[in-house]
């Protein structure tokens, strides 16, 4: 009997795991605490820190409970979307990337922020991260983190750094000539990634690629010039050979290997080349050696318009209590704990005020260059189709090698226009 | 079809007989069934048949779920937008490629560990049980291990290579494991064919001089044709759809995608419910349509279907 029953008490107490399990998912308000359940942001390093902190500082109001989602962009968003169409209102708070806000908005999954909550949002934080979490003039989140890339260099071989692509592919040419280090590394593989080099370029020219109903697309001589300087880069012989293949991970690698004198990368690259360097002899001596700058812009004199990353708090159209969701969000991203979160986990802050913190100068050695680019930095093409214009862009300008600057732009503008009567088909 | 009308009408003298037999009891009794069956039948139109009816309906409409306010009757359109893209003919290319070339292969090599588990004599369900394995392990984890198999710097197939970054490489390696996971399923079916191959035809062939080879080409094969059918019918409709494996190993990347991949993709990443739709529903007629061909220009010369005949 007693060998029967072992396993059988063993099995009951995992289906009672399990029903516990199942209903702490749930985040049923038993306990007569509204429970405030957080999708996504909630398994970066660090996090619990923030939510115990908020829910101590409710003292009861509410319980934030952060669920975990999927480690990549695409995961994260499929099951948000899923949840949100099927009107779940287990969700309350969700952590949405900033590409994500027109698409939620215009179907209806996310609360618009009413004036109070759009004046409490906006107080302290930088301009064009709430661009991203804006649509139709309205605000529809809440800025959480940012992000935008910089010029990385070696400062042993570059004494100036350059202001301009121009001064850029010279300075790439003489160390070629020298037989120095002397690559240009920038995302251009088929994803996401390049869509933001993209955009970057296409911005500081001054362009776009949809107007700002999302009705038709904008594509002009700034398209064309941008995709010309793409085009050169692939065939000046001073990008990688594997250039349509770098994603961040590569363009990284490229500095880290010695072959690269110039990056353009995320800031992450210095605490991480550092923290490479702690058992690498090689990378030690490139972390000594890394220099940040401005992005480059396209002409002396125009500062560059940089592509903002990121994340915003949106609130579900569908939580049973949005106005607690709104304040736990807004605890969530006070400056002190922005500046946490940033030391923490490696994610900019969007209140100007954290940039002034010694601790986070510390932190991040090049605030003065990020927050000068967040001044004029903008967001990808803002549109509920963002994802189908994402990947025409990224597959049309794909090899870059094969890029036609005049008949490329006209693939995109038919692309574009496609999407937006939507017949875009997805690959 | 004329052939078959013999036993249809012996069929329908039966069924006067049985309808004269019938009596209130059975009549009863037949109404009890219909009531015992009718909570799945009703499930299975839930289930079943009311999703295939909305996606038909979707297919006509702009329906996307990004654009509400933009939905509306488009009537064919999205079938136009389908069909005359690349995208989709080269996801239905590389599926009709997956399909002929996965299926042959594992029909040869199904075949061959039939007459294997078939002839074992020593340790006979150890090879069986050795063969199913693939079978057993779930397709998700058995594509990941391939992924990683074919990972550069990681699996120790890829070496200094990344396979799977080029497209006829990855569609290789997507054929490669889904013949290594359901040759053993087509084994299975094969064999149960093998099993009704009568020892006294073979030792009779044998006696007037067939080799081994002629016995199972003359002998065997035509014997178990309808189960080679079957095994076929079911893998070809199988690999159409295949998804897990793709999905796993290359997500689609470098026009790898599948019809279903490229229908997951607009339905459920891109939202495009009207687009998303007409593709699923595009699948169902591309299947429906295989297991006609085979069932009417293969099936009719089934030696099973003749055998009703005599």
């Amino acid at each position: 009997m007693r060998t029967t029953r072992a396993p059988r008490a063993r099995l009951g107490a995992a289906a009672v795991l399990v029903a516990a399990g199942l209903a702490a998912c749930a985040g049923g308000d038993d306990g007569g605490t509204p429970v405030i359940n957080l999708y996504g942001a909630a398994s970066a390093a660090g996090f619990d820190q923030i939510i115990d902190a908020c829910n101590e500082e409710a003292e009861g109001r509410y319980k934030i409970v952060g669920n975990l989602l999927p480690s990549d962009a695409d995961g994260q968003r499929e099951q948000l979307v899923r949840r949100l169409a099927a009107h779940d209102d287990g969700m309350d708070v969700m952590s949405t990337d900033v590409t994500w806000t027109a698409e939620f908005a215009e179907a209806g999954w996310i609360k618009e922020l009413d004036e109070e909550q759009t004046r409490l949002a906006s107080e302290d934080t930088l301009q064009p991260t709430l661009d991203t979490a804006t649509w139709k003039d309205k605000l529809y989140g809440i800025p959480k983190h940012t992000n935008v890339q910089l010029l990385w260099y070696r400062k042993s071989l570059v004494p100036n750094p350059p202001k301009t692509w121009d001064e850029m592919f010279e300075m790439a040419q003489k160390l070629k000539d020298e037989g120095q280090p002397y690559e240009i590394g920038v995302t251009a593989a088929r994803y996401e990634g390049y869509v933001v080099t993209f955009n970057t370029i296409l911005s500081t020219y001054g362009g776009t690629l949809v107007n700002e109903d999302s009705t038709e697309p904008t594509v002009d001589e700034n398209t064309v010039k941008s995709l010309a300087l793409i085009k050169r880069l692939a065939d000046s012989g001073l990008a990688s050979a594997s250039l349509s293949n770098a994603q961040e991970p590569e363009v990284f690698a490229s500095m880290q290997q010695g072959k690269a004198a110039f990056i353009i990368n995320w800031p992450y690259v210095l605490s991480a080349m550092r923290a490479a360097g702690e058992t690498d002899e090689n990378s030690k001596k490139i972390a000594d050696d890394l220099g940040f700058a401005t992005y480059p812009s396209v002409e002396e004199g125009k500062p560059p318009r940089v592509t903002l990353g990121g994340a915003n708090f949106t609130i579900s159209e569908f939580s049973k209590h949005p106005d607690l969701a709104f304040e736990a969000a807004m605890c969530m991203r006070t400056p002190e704990h922005q500046l946490m979160h940033a030391i923490n986990a490696g994610e900019p802050p969007v209140a100007e005020s954290v940039y002034e913190e010694p601790e986070f100068q510390e932190a991040y050695p090049q605030y003065q260059v990020m927050l000068a680019e967040l001044q004029t930095a903008v967001p990808r093409p803002v549109t509920p189709l963002y994802q189908n214009i994402s990947t025409i862009v990224s597959s049309l300008l794909s090899p870059p090698k094969g890029i036609d600057p005049e008949s490329t732009s006209e693939d995109l503008r038919d692309g574009i226009q496609d999407a937006l009567d939507g017949k875009g088909i997805l690959p | 079809m004329t052939s078959t009308l013999p036993p249809q009408a012996s069929a329908e003298a039966e069924a006067q007989v049985a309808r004269q037999r019938f009596t209130e009891g059975q009549r009863a009794e037949r109404k009890l069934g219909l009531l015992l069956c009718a909570p799945a039948v009703i499930v299975m139109l839930a289930v079943c048949a009311y999703p295939i009816l909305y996606a038909i309906y979707l297919s006509f409409f702009r329906a996307d779920l990004r654009t509400p306010d933009a939905n509306e009757f488009i009537g064919f359109d999205n079938y136009v937008t389908v069909l005359s893209s690349g995208l989709w003919w080269n996801a239905f290319g590389v599926t009709m490629f997956i399909t002929v070339v996965s299926t042959i292969v594992e029909l040869v090599l199904g075949m061959a560990l039939a007459v294997v588990m078939h002839r074992t004599i020593v340790g006979r369900g150890l090879v069986r049980t050795a063969a199913l394995v693939p079978y057993a392990i779930v397709t998700v984890v058995a594509a990941f291990s391939w992924r990683f198999a074919w990972t550069q710097d990681l699996g120790w197939l890829a070496g200094d290579n990344a396979p799977l970054t080029e497209q006829w490489s990855s569609l290789w390696i997507i054929i490669l494991s889904e013949v290594w996971k359901t040759t053993p399923f087509m084994a299975l079916l094969l064999m149960a064919g093998l099993a009704l191959v009568p020892e006294d035809l073979l030792k009779a062939a044998s006696m007037d001089g067939a080799n081994a080879w002629q016995r199972f080409i003359k002998v065997t094969v035509p014997l178990i044709k309808p189960s080679i059918l079957v095994a076929l019918l079911f893998r070809a409709l199988d690999a159409f759809r295949i998804f897990d494996n793709i999905f796993v190993l290359t997500s689609g990347a470098n026009d790898t995608s599948s019809v279903s991949v490229i229908a997951y993709n607009n339905l459920i990443r891109g939202l495009n419910l009207g687009i998303g739709s007409t593709m699923s529903v595009l699948i169902f007629l591309s299947i429906a349509i295989i297991a006609f061909v085979f069932i009417k220009l293969f099936g009719a010369a089934a030696p099973g279907a003749s055998e009703e005949k005599r």
